[in-house]
């Protein structure tokens, strides 16, 4: 609902213009960072830790190595993770996650303990995914030779409160915009069949498309609005007041543990 | 319920020290009244001026150009002043009532134009009243503007105390409150947004403004609702003389009003349209791929003045923003007001107003895509009864009481499915609703020749009303895990809440010398519906909600002292005015709320309180060839709300030290005149980030604190030239041609600033998408203008 800002600036566009612009900002300490992700799907579970960085650097997070790293489920079945890269865990013996169980994260890094849970939700699968040519695209492509709509076939659940997070791939890259939106949803509005639902890219034939759909808590749910609204921020004028992300990390790090069963699907770009 | 009572009894008290007043041997007195009326077009005179030199007794005209002053019999010369009129003297017997309308001549200096500025010469000097200005609306029409079009709310953002957001906004802040603690009213119904275009323009065509005063503080019993200030609007009624006409065609917009009698000085009407005609250039044009946007206003009025005792005016006001995307999708939104009124006098000493007012907000967003497009709509209402009474008992002593009753239906959200296909399906946010009373009495009472107060009290009485449902939360202020341990429905019209504050209000003038004078005031300000928005702007989709079990009445508590001072015959009017307001319970919102279509809206509620001060310095010069006025404000506003920055204090998001304006004509000839604007302000807080990581590919901001630092300063220069072709003398018609250029030496003024991830002008990202960079934003380079304007 937070894309209404978007033909605001669209239409000060008009009149505005506009330069990048040195800041002078004040230097804050580092502070740690937890993005971690247990799904239900083999190979699909990670815990990266990291450090903040100044506004003007370069690159990746800065690595926190030799963390220990575990997580536990409330069956009692702890699993080790191992550091396979700076500051990337996975766990020591592969496991899947089971929807209805909730997770527990401890991560120690030095003398600081970092603790974060989450219930696993149910994604309901895709039914299945269809190709159609958008045709005022294919006038006017605003890419070379895409043109080519996604399209997606689901069912909601109507009796539960239900959170998600979309990803699009185009040839297993990530389809974001750049960096400046996360697709999370609820499901407040939505009816049961969902069909013929255009993605929001366009592809070219031959391209790989994949849908991944993420069951999310509503915490979870939360923390994806934050982002996006913190990536979109027009300085506090008409979209809200810049604000840092919340999190469900506890012991004084930010970022997120996501908990998420997952559905998959793709479909290759034919006519 | 003990406050309630002390309340009651301190009302009774007030009244019976007030009707005993004129307990004097009396001498028999008897009562002058009448109307004060612009001769050429029967427009009445409003705050115009009454004055009897031998006893030094006088008045001023109300709202409606209604005058009344008792005197003892006998035989007075009175003198009617009025800026820009002659003056008028009139002898008068007065062995009886009497009845005395006065038709005021322009003066010659201006017989060109019909100024009708409503104030009386040394209006700022004498009245009891502080903290109040009027806008001078026919001059703000040769001052420059934006793209042509005359705004009376840019005008009200270079007063004293007043300070803007930025370039392009419509928002006005009032002595540190925020754009929603201003009541906005157009012939007494509220308007709860005022924008076109986002703010660029305001909804009020400055061709139909007889009037507009904004009142910062020591606002009168009579005045409640928002806690920082008071903006009347009142429209003209017409010309009851003869049929006359007005438009103009600007680059933006084009205007036309219409006016006539319907019975010759009895009954007449105006009507008056805006529209801006971008849209049909837009439509055609190729880079704007569909997109249209348009606005229009239509103002109507009609009044009947069946006689001196019973007088009837009916207005309404309509507005609408059209944002048409391609097909597919289109925005708009818009006010609809309506005012009905009713004059009447009981006798000569007791003037009474009904007034009954309705008023519309509404916007929708509507995307046709059959699958994943809706409509989404929010409006709200209001109906509302008002009996305002002034009873004059002695020229010293005047009563005003009265009561305001409002019902007010809030629906913060409605979203229809587009149909079958739609992935969507229709849900609606529970609409809420309200009745709002108040009553009040005041006084205004000249204790001595130098001594005058005005003083009184206001009771409000808010309930929030069924039908609805009210959740208990576990916590109220979680906002993420939302646990619901009870709910309560209530049926129509069942009181949820209730809510009741004394609003007492209090303003001195103590007279140093004819020529000057120092004021004091204290209000107490009491509001009871909340803007739902935590941008800085509001944006025309934000929704508005009452006070109820989550959300507590806001209130404000001001005081002001001030030095008036008018030199050379009123020729130079000066005022310095010091205020200190502090508000409780001030509504704000948690970090990243969710404002947008929000069933647990009540999570995300913060409240807390504000506090600033300021010292404002007014200069304005309103007669001669050069006119105008410059405003001078030093002033901070911070707020401190838990739950909000880590609960520590944080600037307010329009808090500028120093803001400096000026506004001049000069007149060159009886045909050219130049207009200059000149604005200087300290730039807007806002937040940057201190630092920033990755997280799952995307580039988050860290921040450190709400509004740590500043835009550069801000400032711009604009200028106009008005020429008026010479008048063909017996022909009515009249011409004038406004050119000018808004920024004139094209400073690039800082507007916001966001970041982003590091890419090239065509939007390409360098490198590996890691960097970021911040982006200033300018609104408006040198834009030059020009503007046809035409009366008959």
């Amino acid at each position: 609902m937070k894309n209404i800002i978007l033909p605001t600036l669209l239409a000060l566009a008009l009149f505005s213009c506009e330069k990048t612009v040195e800041l002078d900002l004040e230097q804050v300490e580092q502070a740690t960072i937890i993005e971690g992700l247990i799904t239900d799907q083999p190979g699909r579970q990670y815990v990266r830790i990291s450090r903040t960085m100044g506004f003007y650097d370069q690159g990746q997070n800065p690595a926190v190595s030799g963390a220990a790293v575990t997580v536990e489920d409330d069956e009692g079945n702890a699993y080790s993770f191992v550091e396979q890269a700076p500051g990337y865990y996975v766990p020591g013996v592969p496991f899947t996650g089971k929807v209805g169980a909730t997770y527990t994260l401890t991560a120690q890094v030095g003398e600081s303990v970092y603790t974060a849970a989450e219930r696993m939700n149910y994604v309901p699968p895709f039914d299945s995914l269809a190709i159609r040519i958008d045709l005022q695209e294919q006038a006017d492509p605003e890419d070379e030779g895409r043109f080519y709509e996604v399209l997606v076939y689901i069912k909601e659940p109507q009796a539960t409160v239900d959170y998600y997070l979309a990803k699009f791939y185009r040839n297993d890259t990530i389809q974001n915009w750049d960096g400046t939106w996360a697709f999370a949803y609820d499901d407040l509005l939505l009816s049961e069949d969902i069909s013929n639902l255009p993605i929001p890219f366009y592809y070219a034939e031959g391209d790989m498309a994949r849908v991944e759909m993420y069951a999310i808590t509503r915490e979870c749910y939360k923390y994806y609005l934050d982002l996006t609204s913190n990536v979109n921020n027009d300085g506090g004028m008409f979209s809200g007041q810049p604000a840092n992300l919340r999190t469900n990390i506890e012991g004084g790090a930010i970022g997120y543990f996501q908990v998420s069963g997952l559905a998959s699907s793709e479909v290759k770009v034919a006519d | 319920m003990k406050r309630a009572l002390l309340m009651a009894c301190l009302l009774v008290g007030f009244l019976c020290s007030a009707t005993g007043q004129p307990d004097v041997p009396q001498e028999e007195r008897f009562t002058l009244s009448g109307y004060l009326k612009d001769a050429a077009s029967g427009e009445e005179l409003l705050y115009a001026s009454v004055y009897e030199p031998t006893t030094k007794s006088g008045t001023t005209t109300n709202l409606y150009g209604f005058y009344s002053l008792t005197l003892p019999a006998g035989t007075y010369e009175l003198t009617f002043t009025y800026i820009g009129y002659q003056a008028q003297v009139k002898t008068v017997t007065l062995r009886a009532n009497v009845e005395l309308n006065v038709e005021m001549q322009p003066a010659a200096a201006v017989l060109e134009e019909v100024v009708v500025t409503d104030k009386k010469a040394d209006q700022s000097v004498q009245q009891v009243a502080m903290s109040r200005l009027d806008v001078p609306i026919e001059e703000i029409k040769k001052l420059p503007s934006l793209m042509g079009e005359p705004d009376v709310i840019k005008t009200i953002q270079t007063l004293p105390g007043v300070t803007s957001a930025g370039e392009g906004t419509s928002a006005f802040f009032v002595r540190g409150g925020s754009a929603d603690q201003n009541l906005i009213l157009i012939d007494e119904a509220p308007v709860y947004d005022v924008s076109h275009l986002f703010g660029l323009f305001s909804v009020f065509n400055a061709d139909i403004i007889k009037s507009a005063e904004l009142y910062k503080g020591g606002i009168p019993a009579k005045y409640g609702g928002r806690l920082s200030s008071l903006l009347e609007i009142t429209t003209r009624d017409g010309n009851a003389k003869q049929f006359a006409a007005s438009g103009g065609v600007g680059l933006l917009a084009a205007k036309l009003a219409v006016e006539a009698p319907i019975v010759q000085d009895k009954a007449s009407f105006i009507v008056a349209g805006r529209r801006s005609y971008a849209d049909l250039y837009m439509k055609n044009a190729d880079q704007f791929d569909g997109t249209a946007v348009s606005f229009h206003d239509l103002n109507a009025k009609v009044n009947w003045k069946a006689n001196n005792k019973n007088r009837f005016f009916l207005s309404a006001y309509s507005g609408r923003d059209v944002w048409q995307f391609n097909d597919d999708f289109k925005m708009d939104w818009g006010n609809s007001t309506a005012t009905f009124r009713w004059n009447h006098l009981f006798n000569e000493r007791l003037f009474s107003n009904l007034t009954l007012i309705y008023s519309d907000f509404d916007y929708a967003l509507h995307d046709r895509d059959p699958v994943d497009g809706f409509l989404w709509e929010a409006n709200q209402r209001e109906a509302s009864v008002k009996e305002d009474v002034s009873y004059f008992v002695t020229p010293e002593f005047t009563l005003k009481f009265g009561y305001q009753g409002i019902y007010r239906r809030f629906t913060p959200g409605k979203i229809t499915s587009n149909g079958e296909e739609s992935i969507f399906k229709s849900v609606g946010l529970q609409k809420q609703y309200a009745l709002d009373h108040a009553l009040y009495l005041g006084a205004e009472h000249q204790v001595t020749g130098r001594l005058s107060l005005e003083y009184g009290l206001r009771y409000s009485l808010f309930q929030n009303i069924g039908e609805g449902t009210v959740y208990e939360y576990e916590d109220p202020q979680d906002n993420v895990d939302i646990v619901i341990r009870d709910s309560t429905t209530y049926r129509h019209f069942e009181t949820i809440r209730l809510f009741h504050n004394p609003e007492p209000r209090f303003a001195a003038r103590y007279l140093l010398d004819p020529q000057s004078s120092v004021k004091v005031s204290y209000n107490r300000m009491v509001q009871y519906v909340h803007l739902i928005s935590n941008s800085t702007v509001p944006i025309p989709f934000a929704t508005w909600a009452p006070s109820s079990p989550y959300l507590d009445p806001q209130k404000a508590d001001q005081v002001a002292v001030g030095y008036f001072r008018n030199f050379r015959d009123n020729m130079f009017e000066f005022s310095v005015e010091a205020y200190y307001k502090k508000a409780k319970d001030l509504t704000e919102f948690a970090d990243n709320a969710e404002l947008f279509f929000n069933r647990h809206l009540a999570t995300e509620f913060r409240q807390g309180e504000s506090e600033s001060y300021g010292l404002e310095f007014y200069l304005r010069k309103s007669k001669g060839r050069l006119t105008g006025f410059g405003s001078y404000t030093l002033a901070e506003a911070t707020l401190e709300v838990p739950g909000v920055n880590g609960d520590k204090a944080f600037p307010a998001n329009h808090d500028r030290r120093h803001n400096l304006n000026l506004a001049l004509a000069y007149d060159l000839s009886s045909r050219w005149s130049l207009g200059a604007n000149f604005t200087y302000t300290t730039g807007r807080p806002l937040t940057l980030p201190a630092g920033k990581y990755d997280f799952d590919g995307y580039q988050v901001n860290l921040y450190s604190g709400r509004n740590g630092y500043r835009l550069p300063d801000f400032h711009r220069l604009d200028l106009s030239v008005t020429y008026e072709p010479k008048k063909n003398e017996g022909r009515r018609w009249q011409n004038s041609f406004v050119a000018g250029v808004y920024n004139a030496y094209n400073r690039q003024n800082p507007w916001t600033i966001y970041t982003r991830t590091k890419q090239d002008d065509d939007g390409n990202i360098i490198g590996d998408g890691t960097e970021k960079e911040a982006r200033m934003v300018y609104l408006f380079g040198a834009l030059p203008y020009f503007s046809w304007n035409f009366k008959f």
